[in-house]
């Protein structure tokens, strides 16, 4: 045996160097093919080993966590439920991936949960030090575990560290900014919505639907920050507000709307419009017409008609009607007529003369008075 | 063996370029291979660490969620179109609408509908912005449970024609255009407008996500229930290629803004600049990569900032030929549609005014998915010439197959365990072992078989002159009779379905 292996040193030692270099890059082929089957089954090992570890964890943590959660426990009780918690996941090398098993075990538990043991399910998080833990995860330096931990502290209503989370809410990165304007909304209500004040990074539309979602939760209370908002210099501000008035019914700033339905950006433009409409300011019909007449923007133009037909009365069914019989764009057309519809003027789309309409338009009447459509 | 004065010869220099040739070409493509790799996995973490902690749900209760049309042309699809719909109406997104386009089918793809659907004739006014071929009618449920359903009926124009149709008939901000025969995430269109509602500084014009392999996958009411490995070493071979394709080679494109393809399976697109571009072109085969080039394009002479996204979750289940004569008339065709968009959109060919995709994307493609099997075809050619003339050194030329073959199934290794650290579909060892058994097997049996489709397919381009659709007969393939059922893909008994010419797969290109 090792004389073959001397064989092929030295038969190797004789080759050219681009053999010697080919030949050596196949067995480190080999060898890495091998290594990666071998991490490939390793990883499935891991893998298995940590279900198994959080299918134990469960099973033990479970029923602790439902009777924390579901009976009323004096303070005694609730430390022997801790330690016992504690117990379970007490390991010298897994502590830390037990921790997470628990912690997502309780924003499971938090998320389909309400009332009473809600504010126990807290209390739990910070009794068994998941608290503590998120906390260090945000003095993290990686991006990922930082905005994992102010969502896990926005998730579990964790209030107090509202003013440690608000520092983040312009920050550079944009995924820990996300999720702490987020936390500060949830944490804090519409008070926390002051860094909208001076934000100077854009916000994302997911971001708006997401701030939306916890701000439709204020009940329709009155939002004074709105008019500084809708004069900021970030666009997506001002959008984010024109959206807040618009689903939260925020009257007390309609006068600014009218400054907004000029304003350079053509989505500023359109929220606006939709603002208008949602809050049923009539007195925005005028500039509507203005704006109409200057802008190039079909969608804009699109959303003009539906104002009118929302607002309107008699002198926007003559411009609707005028619009169907001279316009020629099939949005405009059809947004026309869906406003003489929803006027409820079925008389004036059924009472044009012959060849008064293109054919398009006369299609589009049909197509509009058509109620299956 | 003869014996030939090479020293500084015209021959002497030609086997040095053949050298050059063939030996860096194939040192090029193994590294940019690695790169687009190491690239993807950095980007796949990413988007994972990100996804721990993105709760849907927020866009799922919106009333500011943007619309989306789900635009699904279908042709002789009876067997198949009343559970795909319905798998289409239960998709969770708060405001779309679906919209299926009946293609002329010769079928009762129609019938069925009209009956499953409670569907009646009404008066819609097709916009005709873009040119197609007679809509025969418009249908809606008389049913209001599915009154975000749209039917179309047309004459049959092929698969652009048909998208055509339907971008003229919706009315979403947004399309997402599928293949209606495949089988799609519960959760991939709150997955694909993601990228779209996220992006500030750009204008993302088209978002793409990762096709699977569905054969052998069990399928419950129109949702993928288990995944599985295919049964047979076909598909199986496929089924590496599109990890690769997909995991590997889009992921990374995706993330530096170089995607020429999204593909006509899966993608969301931005209705307004489709429509400015003049929507799917009727005249090409390869229409899905055409149209994202076409916008790209479109994009950048219009001076728009854009971006082209990529979703690397699994979120569209397809099945693939499990038969050598169809995958080849698939392949074919997919290198003839590459190659007529790359010659129509020539123009870009490393002009730095397109950035990005003029002087890398374009290029790659060129160099690599289509001359690529030209290139590798002509290298063997010559090789088994002059190793015949000896003229060459053999023992080094193997020892150089050897390493391609070494680092084509490390590769292959390689993908399966980015597989497992990120989406980790196949759970069981077993399917994990077959997969690595055809990756070992696939540069032998598959690849070859690939370069000769691709070798064939730029044949029947450039001298048979076939640039259209041609006879292409989709055989089909066994689709569960029984909700539950497996896919098995036997091609013997799946009935035999005649002259297609509007589905286009999948195609898992880098």
């Amino acid at each position: 045996m090792r004389s073959f292996f001397i064989d092929i040193y030295y038969f190797l030692l004789a080759l050219e160097p681009r053999y010697k270099i080919v030949i050596f890059m196949i067995a480190g082929l080999l060898i890495l093919g091998a290594v990666m089957i071998t991490v490939v089954l390793r990883e499935r090992s891991r893998k298995n080993g940590i279900e198994a570890r959080e299918r134990r964890i469960k099973r033990m943590v479970e029923p602790i966590i439902q009777e924390v959660v579901f009976t009323e426990q004096d303070a005694s009780e609730l430390k022997d439920a801790v330690k016992k918690i504690q117990r379970a996941i007490d390991s010298p090398l897994y502590r830390r991936s037990n921790m997470a098993i628990l912690n997502e075990l309780l924003l499971y538990y938090h998320r389909n949960l309400g009332g009473e043991a809600f504010i126990r399910l807290e209390n739990l998080y910070r009794e068994v030090g998941l608290k503590q833990m998120t906390l260090e995860n945000l003095r993290s330096n990686d991006w990922h575990r930082k905005a994992k931990a102010i969502n896990d502290l926005s998730s579990m209503r964790m209030g107090e560290t509202l003013f440690e989370v608000l520092q983040y809410t312009d920050d550079p990165d944009q995924n820990i900014r996300y999720e702490a304007q987020y936390a500060a909304v949830k944490l804090g209500g519409k008070k926390a919505m002051k860094f909208l004040d001076d934000l100077e990074t854009p916000m994302s539309e997911w971001q708006q639907i997401r701030l939306l979602d916890q701000a439709l939760k204020f009940e329709y209370e009155l939002i004074d920050s709105i008019g500084p908002w809708l004069k900021s210099k970030n666009d997506s501000v001002v959008i984010f507000a024109l959206i807040l008035m618009r689903h939260l019914n925020q009257y007390h700033e309609r006068s600014e709307l009218r400054k907004l339905l000029y304003h350079r950006n053509e989505l500023v433009q359109e929220k606006a419009i939709e603002t208008a409409i949602e809050l049923a300011y009539g007195e925005s019909l005028e500039n509507l017409y203005e704006v109409f007449e200057l802008t190039k923007n079909t969608r804009i133009k699109t959303r003009i008609l539906r104002a009118m037909g929302e607002l309107g009365g008699s002198p926007e069914v003559g411009f609707l009607r005028e619009t169907l019989a001279r316009n020629k764009d099939y949005d405009i057309l059809l947004e026309a007529a869906r406003s003489l519809k929803r006027m409820g003027r079925h008389d004036v789309l059924e009472g044009y003369q012959e060849k008064e309409l293109s054919e398009k338009s006369e299609n589009i009447v049909k197509h509009v008075l058509d109620d299956r459509i | 063996m003869i014996e030939y004065d090479t020293q500084n010869s015209l021959v002497d220099i030609l086997i040095y370029i053949f050298y050059f040739i063939t030996y860096g070409y194939t040192v090029f493509v193994m590294v940019s291979y690695l790169a687009l790799g190491v690239i993807s996995v950095i980007m796949a973490r990413k988007y994972l660490r990100r996804n721990t902690y993105t709760d849907y749900m927020n866009i799922l209760q919106s009333p500011e969620a943007p619309s989306v049309s789900i635009l699904a042309p279908a042709y002789n699809e009876e067997a198949t179109i009343i559970e795909n719909v319905r798998s289409l109406l239960s998709i969770r997104y708060p405001n779309y609408e679906v919209i299926v386009v009946n293609d002329g089918s010769r079928d009762r793809s129609l019938t069925m509908l009209i009956e499953e659907y409670h569907l009646e004739p009404v008066n819609f006014a097709v916009n005709y912005i873009i040119e197609t071929a007679k809509v025969k009618a418009v249908y809606k449920s008389k049913d209001p449970s599915y009154n975000n359903l749209v039917i179309v009926d047309k004459e049959n124009g092929g698969k652009s024609d048909a998208l055509n149709a339907a971008l003229n008939v919706s009315s979403g901000d947004y399309t997402l255009n599928i293949d209606v025969d495949c089988i799609l995430e519960e959760d991939c269109l709150l997955k694909l407008m993601k990228p779209f509602l996220e992006e500030t500084e750009h204008n993302m014009i088209a978002t793409g996500g990762v096709v699977r392999i569905a054969n052998n996958c069990r399928i419950e009411k129109g949702r993928l229930v288990e995944v599985n490995v295919p049964n047979t070493m076909l598909a199986q071979f496929q089924t590496l290629e599109y990890l690769r394709s997909f995991l590997l080679g889009r992921v990374a494109w995706g993330s530096l803004d170089g995607l020429l393809l999204i593909s006509g399976a899966l993608g969301v697109f931005q209705k307004k600049l489709v429509i400015q571009c003049g929507g799917y072109d009727n005249d090409t085969i390869g229409e899905d990569m055409e149209l994202t080039v076409r916008m790209r394009r479109y994009a950048r002479e219009k001076g728009i900032e854009y971006m082209v996204g990529f979703v690397p979750d699994p979120l569209c289940w397809t099945e693939v030929p499990e038969s050598w004569s169809i995958l080849r008339k698939q392949r074919n065709r997919w290198t003839r549609g590459a190659i007529e968009t790359l010659l129509s959109h020539k123009r870009l060919f490393l002009n730095p005014f397109y950035g990005k995709i003029g002087m890398i994307s374009y290029p790659y493609w060129l160099m690599f998915e289509w001359l690529a099997p030209i290139i590798e075809a002509m290298g063997i050619l010559l090789l088994i010439l002059f190793s015949l003339l000896g003229v060459i050194n053999i023992s080094f030329l193997y020892l150089f197959i050897a390493l391609i073959y070494g680092y084509t199934v490390a590769f292959t290794i390689a993908t399966l365990y980015i597989e497992e650290i990120t989406f980790f579909q196949y759970k069981k060892r077993r399917q994990l072992l077959k997969l690595v058994v055809a990756g070992i097997l696939e540069p032998l049996m598959f690849h070859p078989f690939v370069v000769y489709c691709a070798m064939t397919g730029n044949w029947d381009y450039f001298f048979e002159g076939k640039k259209a659709w041609g006879s292409m007969k989709r055989v089909g393939f066994k689709r569960p009779g029984n909700r539950g059922e497996k896919i098995t893909g036997d091609p013997k008994k799946a009935p035999n379905i005649p002259v297609p010419t509007n589905t286009v797969r999948t195609r898992p290109t880098n």
